[in-house]
């Protein structure tokens, strides 16, 4: 009965003093994270709090930082892309292809692509084949994007604001996408200022703010801690955060 | 079985819950096979991380077995599904008592309200 088999847990994404400036702005500061295997993973945080850098970082756009970065061994970059599987929050899909056009320049580019999968999602999400995302409202084009990130069986997907342009009927297709793509040697990290919609997928929570990680915890834990759901116990949490960091600058401004 | 779920409640705990319930009640039967931990996890729409826990902690009560290879199962121990079936009524009676005498009211009274909404429950399913 009380065989309980303590797996060592493979680290899939290890960030160690990770620091992003932007000019003279400080996008991430001194950001350490080990993220396990078979993980959802929600990335929250107020606005500017550097989540999106963060995601921006393990997707290979920015090669320069300080700190160390590693996805399943290796630096983000060309040698990562296979095995990451990135959802912007701002399309950049050409606009005058045809998605059977798109659909083949995903095979081309990423050998686990499930071509049958994106034809699936594609039918629930109402789009044609022939249709070119110029055509298409921005809901359409975010539903686009969504189908090909999906689509790919990654270890690692990065999805900045999965349902936020989506209509609401969308949503739950989303959510049963990622409850589906789920698998015990990826990981998924979603970014999203929906928490409420989303939360119960997660299996913890990071919470940037001011480019700091100031929570990184088991999200049952915090519902038991707070009594409340992630969403209000987030508000507490910044809340918080913010009252203390007046406090810090008060002291230092009297020092 | 009861899929709904709260947010302001640890998500496992919850699950856990409703398949105790559904056991209690004979929902899901000694022996019976339950559903994958996938299958699960899409129908309460949570992380499989968490359907995987409930499980397990059900698995700990002794309330679930799981097979090495053909998955998972209601206990067949009726016992221990009787003395859950009790202590959840006890439960229940429990909280029936504390909120009425919250309010107010005698044994006496209590008795009298409980009886009504008994009849009451048998005539709408007399009605339908």
């Amino acid at each position: 009965m009380n065989r309980q088999l303590k797996l060592v847990e493979n680290n899939l994404v290890k960030i160690k003093d990770l620091t992003k400036i932007f000019d003279s702005v400080c996008a991430l500061n001194g950001v350490s994270l080990d993220i396990p295997e078979g993980r959802i993973i929600g990335l929250l945080g107020p606005n500017g709090g550097g989540k999106t850098t963060l995601i921006k970082i393990l997707a290979g756009f920015y090669a320069e930082y300080g700190g160390c970065v590693e996805i399943n061994g290796m630096k983000p970059g060309a040698d990562t892309k296979a095995i990451v599987a990135y959802l912007p929050d701002k399309s950049g899909l050409p606009m005058d292809m045809k998605i059977k056009d798109l659909i083949n320049v995903y095979k081309t580019f990423f050998d686990d692509f499930d071509e049958e999968k994106c034809q699936r999602l594609l039918d629930a999400f109402d789009l044609q084949p022939e249709q070119m995302p110029k055509e298409m409202s921005k809901g359409m084009i975010d539903k686009l994007q969504i189908c090909l990130t999906m689509s790919r069986n990654a270890r690692l997907y990065l999805l900045d604001e999965p349902i936020g342009g989506v209509d609401v009927e969308a949503r739950d297709h989303v959510l049963d996408l990622i409850i589906e793509n789920f698998n015990p040697k990826g990981t998924m990290i979603i970014v999203t200022h929906l928490v409420r919609d989303i939360e119960r997928l997660f299996d913890s929570v990071i919470v940037l703010q001011k480019g700091e990680v100031i929570i990184y915890e088991d999200a049952d834990s915090i519902r038991a801690e707070y009594n409340s759901s992630l969403e209000d116990a987030l508000k507490e949490i910044i809340k918080d955060e913010t009252r203390k960091d007046a406090t810090r600058n008060m002291e230092a401004d009297q020092n | 079985m009861d899929k709904s779920l709260q947010d302001n409640m640890p998500i496992y705990m919850q699950i856990m819950d409703n398949v105790r319930k559904a056991i209690a009640s004979g929902e899901l039967k000694p022996g019976m096979r339950v559903a994958s931990v996938r299958e699960l996890a899409g129908e309460f729409e949570v992380n499989p991380n968490t359907m995987q826990r409930a499980l397990n902690e059900l698995e700990r009560e002794g309330l679930l077995i799981s097979e090495r290879t053909s998955g998972r199962f209601v206990t067949e121990d009726v016992e221990l599904i009787r003395e859950l079936r009790m202590q959840m009524a006890n439960e229940a009676a429990k909280r029936f008592q504390k909120e009425m005498s919250v309010l107010g009211y005698s044994k006496n009274e209590m008795t009298d309200f409980f009886l009504k909404g008994l009849d009451d429950y048998e005539q709408t399913i007399e009605a339908s």
